[in-house]
């Protein structure tokens, strides 16, 4: 794309400078902090120099004292299996609600779309209640099942699928193609961002789902992050080097992974939201 | 006539094979949509006309909504999440806007980096992200609380009063929010054709005239859609006052949400709390039937 | 024949509803009998005593609450548990203490209790008078030998539904006498712990504050619920009481005027942290760790061994400390002072472990050794006569000894917190108080206002 310089508007471009500088503050406080001595950081004034008196023994003692790989593990397993059910359910049904006619569609998408607005504080108990009924509690198979929230996947794929161009369809029907051949054959491919962003958002939304996941496991081995470290943070409530180390080690593999999946996410998070 | 009755049987049973493939890639959001969302929140509608507290359940008809017209928290709760929703949906839906113009005629690698740096504070737990906000903003030990001192101010904390904590909090949520939707504007911006910024700026429009006349039309739908996703997740803001204020001095800076999960957990009234959450969904439901009615008027005008 | 469609989606939804209708129905109805296996192989053991291998295996879960070095103790239980009754499995699961209520509120409104519980009796007694205990009172007889002094707490029509086995000690103020010193107010403390006044306490914190401003001379707290105990201690101190006995409010006083005047000279002359109404009892100890504050108010004698454990850990800044009772108006006498009830363990019958669970207590209330573990290491007092206690310091020793006497001798827990409104009481008067220290009311209005909240509590009961 060719671009003029004169496009540029340099005070925004300061603007949206500084706005960066705002988003990374909180984050440069949270990793210095996380590698001074307690005493540095509850003294006043706070010492956050870069250059003097750092430590990693606030990391080393978060390893020593904690199962934090066990919990990663379980944050992994369970945000990655929730991921792929829902952006599988979401390109299902999405794929039906886009492009196949048949009767209540109109009731049904509005069931969707209810869905987005029910406040989750209020499904808490009788979630909870199902859950428990069918045997799902204090089961990793039980927090996968329970976190599945599809109707976002839904929404965002129907409208994906929608802007697919319908000749490809009408091609594959006339070549006489079953419903599922096509479902795997153009669906499934084509809407691939879509599946990305979706196992995204999901994947992330799952992984910080700290209430439910707190109600939900009870088992040692079962903890995942969120609650494990604040656990930790709780038994290391006045020291604040500890806190911030935990913190920082709770958020280091996911703005990893979401750094090595920028470039596929940014692609697919558009998909829902832009009409063709 | 015959062929052509033969015909109409023909589609219809394609028809109805193809309703039933539909019905079948249905079923698997269907049966979750049952059994995580529909029962459960008919149970929770039933549970608000009762006085579920720990250990028994009892009939009581309207009585918990009657309460709610009556109890001073609901209303205060209320104009909290109204006065989020005013400061926060404004900036969620602009700013990105506003961004994603900017970055426009930007390079590529200004573009991702800001995109990423942007979007980094939406994926940290906000659990995580509440003990670094604490860390800065604690009245008494905080890195801002270093300053203040500094400059001789004592005895302040932006959290007492809520003219300054809903703000501040406000900005917190905005601050996780920025991201997703600076994404979408770029996307909805890149695929505006590049003639139009040209003809325009032939035409010796300014940036700003650009930005009014070729901009904003063409990336309407957008604005649309994430004003509503905005508002649908700003009637909801719960987990940064929860953590932050608890919703004081005396629910000034309490969202509905909060009350709902504080009835049900601190207070264990878990009838009253459905019956709020009941009013917390109609009152959502309420806000995005609007707004989309708006847009479709206005996409009609367009 | 379109219609026809519509069928199978009816029945599946139907098929869906009823299954999760069913299912949490048979749930509860299963529970009886499971309840009543649970009793019959209870009367076997009664009947056999050693052939524990002819028993099913039954598997109980206990929650408790995180404290540094107790794990170990609870878990040395569980193991002794299962060695004495092989068929005995002892889950354990440890709770955070920001977001564990709240998981333990969801297992009693949804029947999903663990089967023994361990916390305090203010956050048990819903689950008491919600009628979702286990009567544990013939536990409690068998080894009446072991309990100091008689069980008040959880007991309803006269049947135990509560063991207690810690209490945390009167309500005290905890001075941090290192800082006292480099201020230059140590003098002034009062002679006598028990005996000083308003005046005194505030002319001390102005002093404090002369001397340096960066420091805090005391911090005042509001922004839970939770946030009253401190509170209470000083209506108590200063003679007033919260309820009357014909359970109305009786807190509407004019010594309770003093205790409201007293705290807002504090906040006006910014004696305290800024922000009282939204600060919480863990932001006051992030003060006093960083050994800032000079006067720690929401402490129990019991908080002397976790300060003591905090500074042995690195957690917090290494300083003396010594406590002292609640000022009072006039300052002339020892004054009453509140403790926060006792902590302990309950059982829930709706797992139909009920023969289980009694072993399994019996197990801890025979062997002194857990009780020993965990009380050493969380600095409360025992309630078990067999408990012996080794503090690590000579001056903790002092302090906790002081705390004995002292909460032996003026101690009370009779002020609500053991009553069945005392929940949903506490909820009426942070929200006024927080009000009140941010000024928009005046303490009159405050107390009115608080009155009128509490009464309809107590009415509604």
């Amino acid at each position: 794309m060719k671009l003029s310089r004169k496009q540029i508007s340099v005070p925004s471009t300061i603007w949206i400078c500084l706005l960066m500088a705002a988003m990374i503050l909180p984050f440069y406080v949270m990793i210095v902090g996380a590698f001074k001595p307690n005493l540095a950081l509850i003294s006043s004034p706070i010492d956050l120099d870069l250059t003097t008196d750092l430590t990693i023994k606030n990391f080393l003692h978060v390893f020593s004292k904690t199962d934090i790989f066990v919990w990663l593990r379980n944050s992994f397993v369970i945000s990655i299996s929730v991921a792929v059910l829902t952006s599988l359910i979401g390109v299902t049904a999405g794929y039906a609600f886009a492009r196949m006619r048949f009767r209540g569609k109109q009731i049904l998408f509005l069931l969707v779309m209810a869905t987005l607005m029910l406040p989750k504080q209020m499904l808490l108990i009788p979630n909870y209640l199902v859950a428990y009924s069918l045997n799902l509690q204090d089961r990793l198979i039980g927090v996968i099942l329970t976190s599945i929230a599809p109707a976002f996947g839904v929404f965002l794929s129907r409208q994906f699928i929608s802007n697919l161009p319908s000749e490809l369809f009408d091609a594959a029907e006339v070549d006489g193609c079953s419903e599922l051949r096509k479902f795997t054959k153009i669906v499934l491919p084509l809407s691939l961002p879509a599946i990305g962003t979706i196992s995204i958002f999901s994947f992330f939304a799952t992984f910080n789902d700290y209430v439910w996941q707190l109600i939900m496991i009870s088992d040692k081995n079962l903890k995942t992050l969120p609650i494990g470290v604040a656990m930790f943070a709780q038994s290391a409530s006045t020291n604040k080097s500890y806190q911030l180390a935990a913190a920082c080690i709770a958020s280091a593999p996911l703005i990893l992974l979401f750094i090595l999946l920028q470039r596929f996410f940014i692609k697919g998070a558009t998909a829902g939201a832009v009409k063709g | 006539m015959r062929r052509s009755n033969a015909r109409t049987v023909h589609m219809h049973s394609l028809e109805r094979r193809k309703s039933m493939w539909a019905y079948l890639f249905l079923l698997p959001w269907f049966v979750m949509f049952c059994v995580f969302y529909a029962y459960p929140f008919v149970y929770g509608i039933v549970v608000s006309f009762t006085d579920f507290t720990l250990g028994s359940m009892k009939w009581n008809g309207l009585q918990n909504y009657r309460q709610i017209f009556s109890d001073y928290a609901f209303w205060r709760s209320l104009l909290g999440t109204v006065c989020y929703c005013a400061i926060i949906i404004p900036l969620e839906v602009f700013i990105p806007l506003w961004a994603a113009n900017t970055l426009r005629p930007h390079g590529r690698v200004f573009n991702t980096l800001t995109k990423l740096l942007f979007y980094i504070p939406g994926i940290v737990c906000s659990v995580v992200m509440v003990i670094v906000w604490k860390f800065i903003l604690s009245p008494g030990s905080g890195l801002l609380n270093d300053l203040l001192i500094k400059l001789e101010i004592t005895g302040f904390s932006i959290f007492d009063q809520a003219v300054t904590s809903i703000p501040v909090m406000s900005l917190m949520i905005v601050f996780t929010c920025l991201g997703s939707n600076l994404i979408i504007y770029c996307a909805a911006i890149n695929g505006i054709p590049a003639m139009y910024y040209e003809a325009a700026e032939l035409d010796g429009a300014t940036r700003r005239q650009q930005f009014h006349k070729v901009t904003i039309p063409m990336v309407h739908s957008t604005v649309i859609y994430v004003l509503v996703t905005s508002t649908i997740a700003t009637l909801q803001v719960f987990v940064i006052p929860q953590l932050m204020t608890g919703g004081g001095p005396n629910y000034t800076s309490s969202s509905l949400l909060m009350m709902i999960y504080n009835s049900a957990f601190v207070g264990g009234q878990f009838g009253y709390a459905s019956a709020i959450g009941v009013m917390l969904f109609i009152i959502t439901a309420l806000v995005a039937v609007v707004q989309f009615r708006i847009m479709r008027r206005d996409q009609i005008e367009y | 024949m379109k219609k026809a469609l519509w069928i199978p989606l009816l029945i599946l939804a139907l098929l869906l509803f009823v299954f999760t209708g069913c299912s949490s129905a048979s749930d509860s109805t299963e529970t009886p009998p499971d309840a009543t296996t649970g009793d019959q192989s209870g009367d076997t053991t009664g009947d056999s005593e050693s052939t524990g291998n002819t028993q099913e295996d039954v598997t109980l879960t206990a929650w408790y609450y995180f404290e540094e070095g107790t794990a170990e103790w609870y878990q040395a239980w569980a193991d002794a548990v299962n060695e004495t009754y092989p068929w005995i499995t002892v889950e354990l699961e440890e709770l955070p203490y920001d977001s564990g209520p709240e998981k333990f509120t969801v297992a009693c409104a949804t029947n999903t209790t663990p089967d023994l519980y361990f916390d305090g009796f203010s956050r048990i007694s819903p689950a008491v008078y919600g009628d979702l205990c286990l009567d544990v009172t013939d536990v409690v007889t068998e080894h009446q030998d072991v309990f100091l002094g008689e069980i008040k707490d959880g007991v309803v029509d006269g049947k135990n539904f509560y063991i207690p086995l810690q209490d945390g000690g009167g309500y005290a103020i905890t001075v941090n006498m290192t800082l006292a010193e480099e201020l230059g107010v140590t003098d002034m403390l009062p002679e006598d712990w028990t005996q000083w006044s308003y005046d005194d306490y505030l002319e001390i914190c102005r002093a404090a504050k002369a001397a340096d401003p960066s420091i805090y001379p005391t911090a005042l707290y509001a922004g839970s619920s939770s946030a009253d105990a401190a509170y209470y201690n000083l209506f108590i101190a200063n003679g007033v009481e919260l309820v009357n006995e014909d359970n109305t409010a009786a807190f509407n006083t004019p010594e309770a005027l003093e205790v409201l005047e007293f705290l807002k000279t504090i906040i006006d002359e910014e004696l305290c942290a800024g922000g009282p109404a939204t600060t919480v009892a863990e932001d006051i100890f992030e003060y006093w760790s960083a050994g800032r504050l000079l006067f720690c108010m929401p402490t129990a004698f019991s908080n002397a061994a976790s300060f003591y454990a905090n500074m042995e850990a690195g957690n917090s800044a290494v300083f003396d400390f010594k406590l002292l009772a609640a000022p009072t108006s006039a300052g002339d006498y020892s004054p009453d002072c509140v403790t926060w009830g006792t902590y302990g363990v309950c059982a829930f019958k709706n797992n139909g472990n009920d023969e289980a669970i009694k072993l399994a207590l019996g197990v801890m209330l025979e062997d002194p050794m857990y009780q020993n573990g965990i009380v050493n290491a969380i600095g409360k007092m025992s309630l078990l006569n067999n408990t012996t206690i080794n503090y690590p310091t000579e001056e903790l020793t002092e302090i906790m000894e002081q705390g004995a006497e002292y909460s032996a001798n003026y101690a009370r827990s009779d002020f609500g917190i053991l009553e069945s409104w005392w929940t949903d009481f506490r909820e009426t008067f942070y929200p006024q108080l927080q009000d009140f220290y941010v000024g928009n009311i005046d303490a009159q209005t405050m107390l009115d206002t608080w009155e009128a909240g509490a009464n309809g509590v107590l009415g509604a009961q």
